[in-house]
């Protein structure tokens, strides 16, 4: 008889206190997750899925219609790149300064690409001869399609020497 | 002729209509003028008392006002700009001329709009300025300080979101330069020290919507520029000039 009674209030003190820690837990948990998960889904909002806009790999015409030595400026325009011709072979430049990304200009008189924006100048090899940019600029895939028609493939770009001049970078001729 | 005219303001002041909006007598004794600042919703944001030396234009030179009353210019020659500007790549810089060159006033509203812009920017720096130098920033007021320097990053994102909205080779290649920042942030961008994230999700992609600048870009810059962050700056605005009160006033010379 005494100690049923003894027994029966221990278990009245107890299980409330265990009963309250499991709501603490639960709660925390709860409201820690559903921050998280908020937070996560809010910044997963803003970023776009889709995004439309050209083929980053496009058909550049033979390579007899690129003159040895010259830069060619056909594709800035509509695509963004120069295509280089040497006597060993076609290599592309992608036309976006490496400072803070405006589009240079290729001024044949100098032998050199000029940014318009805070004057970084680039040489043939890409390399920065001038200005404000830290890095050189990137050259993109250059390879042939069936038909003998270069193509280029601006979603892979290469800025490091030793790895730029080689490989799919460089397509010898 | 003097008789009729005190007859009729006597019985306009005596109608209903009069009664409801001006519920205090004519300011002309001390209980009504306390009175009409307090019952008058406009009023009512002033305290019933200044210091007089709160109110020598040389301490404060109004600049504080003036940043509120700049950004009122911008809220009204803004929506109405917003009556014929679409954020579109099509449209935008199309828009822009069609304001300049087709709608009533609507050169003189973007230059409005435009040197409102500068002059607010000038104005909200020359008044943080005014507050350093009047040590206005030192307890009690350290917590307004702190709601200042938001609004005046607001303010700065403001100027640059909207610089974007023309649609020129001056804003195309602004709002290059200016996000290709970010990609230079630690961690977050694509080419700051210690990057992780790449050039399809760091910080400059989440500010441009995309790659490059685009139509993307356009709409996020238009959303924040003419509801986000007007908004953020109307509530701290609030905060802050309910904050100048409670903190006692302006403060007293030093
Ligand atoms: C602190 C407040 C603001 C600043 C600093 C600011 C700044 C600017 C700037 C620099 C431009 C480019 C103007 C131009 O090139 O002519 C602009 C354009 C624009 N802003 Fe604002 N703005 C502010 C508030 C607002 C508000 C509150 C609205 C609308 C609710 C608004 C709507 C517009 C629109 C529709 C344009 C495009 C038309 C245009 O460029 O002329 N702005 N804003
Ligand atoms: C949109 C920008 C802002 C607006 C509209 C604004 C408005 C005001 C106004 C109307 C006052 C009353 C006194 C005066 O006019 O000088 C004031 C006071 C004050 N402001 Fe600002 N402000 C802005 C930005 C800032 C910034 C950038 C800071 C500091 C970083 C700042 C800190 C303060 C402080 C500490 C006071 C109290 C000054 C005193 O008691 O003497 N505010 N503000
Ligand atoms: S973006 Fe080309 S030099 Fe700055």
């Amino acid at each position: 008889m005494e100690s049923g009674d003894k027994k029966l209030t221990v278990d009245i003190i107890d299980k409330p206190a265990r009963r309250g820690l499991l709501l603490i837990i639960g709660w925390v948990g709860f409201l820690f997750f559903s921050l998280v998960a908020g937070l996560l889904t809010t910044v997963d909002f803003f970023k776009p899925k889709v995004i439309f806009g050209p083929s980053s790999r496009f058909k550049a015409g033979f390579p007899d219609e690129y003159l040895v030595g010259k830069v060619s400026t056909r594709w800035m325009k509509e695509k963004g790149v120069w295509i280089i011709r040497t006597e060993r072979g076609i290599y592309a430049f992608l036309a976006i300064c490496r400072h803070l990304g405006c589009i240079p200009d290729w001024v044949e008189e100098e032998h050199l690409f000029k940014c318009p924006c805070h004057g970084s100048n680039y040489n043939l090899e890409g390399d920065v001869v001038g200005g404000p940019a830290p890095s050189p600029l990137f050259r993109v895939v250059v390879s042939y399609a069936p038909d003998g028609q270069l193509v280029i493939d601006k979603s892979i770009k290469e800025d490091r020497v030793g790895v730029r001049e080689k490989g799919q970078f460089f397509l010898p001729v | 002729m003097i008789n009729g005219l005190k007859r009729l303001v006597n019985w306009i002041i005596h109608t209903q209509i009069w009664l409801s909006i001006f519920r205090q007598g004519w300011p002309n004794t001390e209980r009504n003028r306390i009175l009409t600042i307090l019952n008058t919703c406009l009023f009512h944001l002033h305290p019933l008392k200044v210091r007089t030396s709160g109110l020598k234009v040389k301490y404060t030179f109004c600049l504080g006002g003036i940043s509120m009353f700049l950004f009122i210019v911008e809220t009204i020659t803004g929506v109405l700009l917003m009556f014929y500007y679409r954020p579109t790549v099509e449209y935008a810089y199309q828009d822009m001329k069609d304001l300049e060159f087709a709608v009533t006033f609507g050169l003189f509203l973007r230059n409005m709009h435009r040197w409102a812009a500068h002059g607010m920017v000038l104005t909200v720096i020359l008044h943080m300025c005014r507050v350093f130098y009047t040590g206005a920033y030192k307890p009690p007021r350290e917590y307004n300080w702190c709601v200042g320097v938001v609004l005046l990053v607001l303010t700065l994102l403001l100027s640059f979101t909207g610089y974007l909205l023309p649609w020129d080779q001056l804003a195309f290649w602004a709002v290059t330069v200016g996000t290709n920042m970010a990609k230079a942030t630690p961690i977050m961008g694509a080419e700051g020290p210690f990057h992780i994230l790449s050039e399809m999700s760091d910080m400059c992609f989440y500010l441009r919507g995309s790659v490059n600048i685009s139509e993307n870009t356009l709409l996020r810059f238009y959303v924040l520029h003419c509801i986000a962050l007007p908004l953020a700056a109307v509530v701290l605005m609030s905060i802050h000039f309910w904050r100048v009160r409670k903190d006692g006033g302006i403060s007293g010379p030093l």
